[in-house]
């Protein structure tokens, strides 16, 4: 297995690319809406930016271990402390910078920004992975493929961890495929580097270092008769350990404490109260096939079959198309050590999120965001497997060039994908392909469709224009609807006139928005007989299928 | 790279999937549901023709667009039609409702719907391709007489009982039974999902060792009850939630008793009263009451 160059063309290709993918996620930022996790995020990335400011303050007075302190630490990180704060710190710096102090960007979308990065950095990733094993059509094509896929493009606008874990975790098992190739020293410690901003980001990648082991132990002992001698026996156990499982104890661990000062003071109770929150993570209910999952055994076919309905179908053939290569890299005939060690750990990296999740007592409430993690390895790969069998009919048919074949099947893609992608910009959450009927097929048989008030932008829109001043709103949330923060950075960024005011009590509101999740239908019950009407001001829609309501009050 | 046959399938598989894809989204992800020409014409005939008790179900649920066009005072309207059995919804039609509006968006969904359900047809309206449907229930044995819900009012007492007999009284104000300060403590009527299916019940939020008693005074002559309890959705997702201990007696004979579970389940019961009953004792009482969001509805029949 070689890899291929990497050379000027390829840079600048890459960098457009990211750079497009980032103009696109910004310019279409003010069609989304503050999903609940935002409402937490952005309010550390507001005590981030306060902690920037006063560490330089506090320089500036001359007081150097001032921004260092129990104390301070304390004050400024302990809001949301049951999450590490890499992406955290990067959403304040950003905000400090852009909304602060240059103020370029609105308040939302200087937070959103790290994402929209995320986003583009993750193009340039797809690029660099479809270039060095694939070709140069696959690493063009792939990024465009990927952030066609209505659930990836909606979340690479949240200032969330979920496109940056993506990121991390298709980003780790890539680099390590790269590494089992060219074995460059320089990338095994770019890996454990990687890894550790990983581990501040989000706590699945903890599960990479001991499946990339397993892997490496398994191929170890496979293919031990045709290791060379200097890695055999148990001195040459240790030399054939690849070098970024070295570096990963004494470089992650320590870019991971130090990028999260909470852990500075108190550091065993506090990494175990953080453990303990995730081992002991809530469930809240959601809805797969009419079945109501709020508590575990959850089915083991939820996440394969949410990955089934939510992909746009020509991606989801590139899904089978990668796994098929990675099964024949790893058991085909006639393959080196490298090639099988490549294609095990490219498989792991693409499908062991699924299967996590499909073990029955891991929360399943976040839908698709918490196992799509590996899709950029099979969108790409897949791609490539795909572009081949385009290059095999043109050399049976030689009028047609092959790069002319392979450009025609891709720009036809992106065309059938333009469609959905339009439909699902405000809903990419409730996002279901053509095998399951689009969104009137999921509503039909009870798919989770909505999560967590985000769906809000064209309600606020006519709350706006119809309340009277200082009029009151129902946010519902109490149940799975706006988070209160959220409505809060709505007023701030504009979107709801800052006159109007949020409630939780339904007696007191004029208005109320519902968000539609089946189980909460009770609120949308109390809300009629409350106002005395089931007539909606506004509803937010697609294909006629409803997501999120406002009314007024009548009586 | 893999074998030529194999990459061939997966871009044959893959053209496939290109046509499917612009297909579908163009022409065909919208094909179902009710037509924006429709929706003012099926307003049009339930604004005319819905009677104060009855129920609308549409189906699809989830395409609500005609309620835009609804008058004021229509909003006994229930999105949770595939979680009755027949059984229940004979027990909805019952409970008070005089009539079962079905708003459906082809003929195909309403024969499935009458099948399924045993309906009888008492008018169908055409708007456009929608049709709306008038129908009640194949019946009960059990008629009517007196409404848990609807006759809450009239309920002869209601009050917090504690372990050694004292006695907290419930005031009727706005509509329902008030029982103390706090907003929870209350006993009235709404409407809700009990185990996902939509009902008109009463509120009946327990508290701690305490007995909630709704005692209701047999006017009507009544020889059967029929009782309906349940949690809410925010309480049996609270994993460690108290069951609900549910009593009924007949001047003073206990005819029933169950501990209602933190499950998501209706329990219906129907008992048969004791000849000359008068006064009929529902009770409720729970170990501790953190969200013990509880409802119960039922009536007094023959």
């Amino acid at each position: 297995m070689t890899l291929a160059r990497f050379d000027r063309w390829d840079w600048i290709a890459s960098l457009v690319i990211a750079l497009a993918v980032l103009l696109a996620v910004m310019f279409t930022s003010h069609l989304v809406g503050l999903v609940r996790d935002e409402g937490f995020y952005m309010r550390t990335a507001e005590t981030t930016a306060d902690y920037i400011q006063f560490s330089i303050d506090s320089i500036g007075r001359g007081q150097f271990t001032e921004p260092f302190s129990k104390k301070t630490i304390t004050r400024f990180f302990e809001f949301n402390s049951e999450h590490p704060t890499f992406v955290k710190n990067l959403f304040g710096l950003s905000h400090f910078i852009f909304y602060k102090k240059l103020q370029w960007l609105s308040f939302v979308n200087s937070i959103r920004l790290v994402a929209a990065l995320f986003a583009a950095a993750t193009a340039f990733l797809i690029y660099l992975f479809g270039r060095l094993f694939f070709s140069r059509m696959t690493a063009i094509a792939a990024p465009l493929f990927f952030f066609m896929m209505p659930h990836i493009f909606f979340h690479s606008h949240l200032a969330c961890f979920d496109i940056p874990i993506l990121f991390f975790w298709s980003g780790t098992f890539i680099l390590f495929a790269i590494y089992l190739v060219n074995r460059s020293r320089w990338l095994a410690l770019g890996i454990a580097i990687f890894l550790g901003c990983a581990m501040a980001t989000k706590h699945n990648v903890y599960f990479i270092p001991p499946l990339l082991l397993l892997i490496w132990l398994a191929m170890h002992f496979v293919s031990y008769r045709s290791l060379e001698a200097r890695h055999k026996g148990f001195l040459g156990f240790f030399r054939a350990v690849p070098l970024p499982f070295w570096f990963m104890p004494v470089v992650s661990l320590p870019v991971f404490f130090i990028s999260w000062p909470w852990l500075w003071y108190d550091t065993i109770k506090r990494f175990g109260n953080y453990l303990a929150f995730h081992a002991y993570h809530v469930h809240y209910t959601n809805y797969y096939f009419g079945q109501e999952l709020s508590s575990p055994p959850f089915p083991f076919s939820y996440p394969w079959g949410m990955t089934f309905f939510t992909t746009p179908v020509p991606q989801l053939v590139c899904f089978f198309a990668a796994v098929t290569l990675f099964l024949y890299w790893l058991f085909g005939r006639g393959r080196t050590p490298v090639e099988r060690h490549v294609g095990a750990v490219l498989l792991a990296g693409a499908l062991f999120p699924i299967l996590l999740i499909s073990m029955p007592g891991v929360p399943i409430f976040g839908g698709i965001k918490h196992f799509f993690t590996g899709q950029p390895i099979l969108v790409t790969a897949g791609l490539a497997v795909v572009l081949n069998g385009a290059a095999e009919l043109s050399r049976r048919w030689p009028k047609i060039k092959e790069q002319t074949a392979q450009g025609i099947v891709i720009a036809a893609a992106l065309l059938a994908l333009i469609t959905p992608n339009a439909k699902f910009v405000m809903h990419g959450a409730g996002f279901f392909n053509d095998l399951i009927g689009g969104a009137q097929g999921a509503a039909e048989n009870y798919m989770q469709r909505n999560f967590w008030g985000y769906d809000i932008l064209p309600l606020c829109r006519v709350l706006n224009a119809v309340a009277p001043r200082g009029a009151k709103v129902y946010v519902m949330s109490y149940f799975e609807g706006l988070n209160w923060n959220s409505f809060l950075y709505l007023k701030k960024e504009g979107f709801i006139r800052n006159d109007i005011q949020g409630t939780n009590e339904l007696r007191d509101a004029d208005f109320a928005f519902f968000f539609y999740e089946k189980q909460n239908e009770n609120v949308l019950y109390d809300l009629y007989r409350e106002f005395g009407t089931a007539r909606p001001l506004e509803l937010s829609e697609t294909d006629s299928v409803y997501f999120s309501a406002l009314f007024g009050r009548v009586k | 790279m893999i074998s030529t046959r194999l990459s061939t399938a997966f871009f044959i598989l893959f053209l496939a999937a290109i046509l499917t894809t612009g297909i579908f989204w163009l022409f065909l992800s919208d094909r179902h549901g009710f037509t924006a020409q429709d929706e003012p014409l099926i307003a049009e005939i339930i604004n005319r023709e819905f009677r104060t008790g009855d129920i609308i179900f549409p189906a699809p649920d989830w395409d609500i667009g005609f309620t835009r066009y609804l008058r004021d005072g229509i909003t006994d309207i229930s999105y949770t039609l595939d979680a009755f059995t027949k059984e229940e919804l004979s027990d909805l039609n019952n409970n008070g409702v005089n009539f079962l509006w079905f708003v459906v968006d082809g003929e195909d969904r309403w024969a499935d719907i009458r099948g399924r359900f045993g309906l009888t047809e008492h008018g169908r309206f055409a708007a456009g391709d929608a049709l709306i449907v008038k129908a009640q229930s194949a019946g009960d044995a059990v008629a009517k007489l007196f409404d848990f819900v609807d006759d809450l009012a009239l309920a002869k007492e209601v009050y917090f009982a504690d372990a050694n007999g004292g006695k907290e009284p419930c005031v009727w104000e706005r509509e329902r039974w008030q029982c103390g300060r706090q907003e929870w403590t209350y006993v009235g009527p709404q409407r809700t999902l009990m185990a996902g299916r939509w009902q008109r019940a009463n509120w009946a939020h327990p508290r701690t060792e305490r007995t909630l008693h709704v005692v209701f005074e047999n006017t009507v002559g009544a020889t059967a009850l029929i009782l309906g309890t349940s949690f809410l959705e925010r309480a049996y997702r609270e994993k460690e939630g108290q069951p609900v201990r549910v009593a009924v007696t007949a001047d003073g004979k206990e005819l029933l008793r169950y501990d209602n579970e933190n499950i998501k389940k209706l329990y219906r019961s129907r008992v048969a009263l004791p000849e000359g009953a008068k006064m009929i004792d529902l009770s409720f009482w729970v170990k501790f009451d953190g969200a013990r969001h509880f409802v119960f509805n039922g009536y007094l029949g023959k």
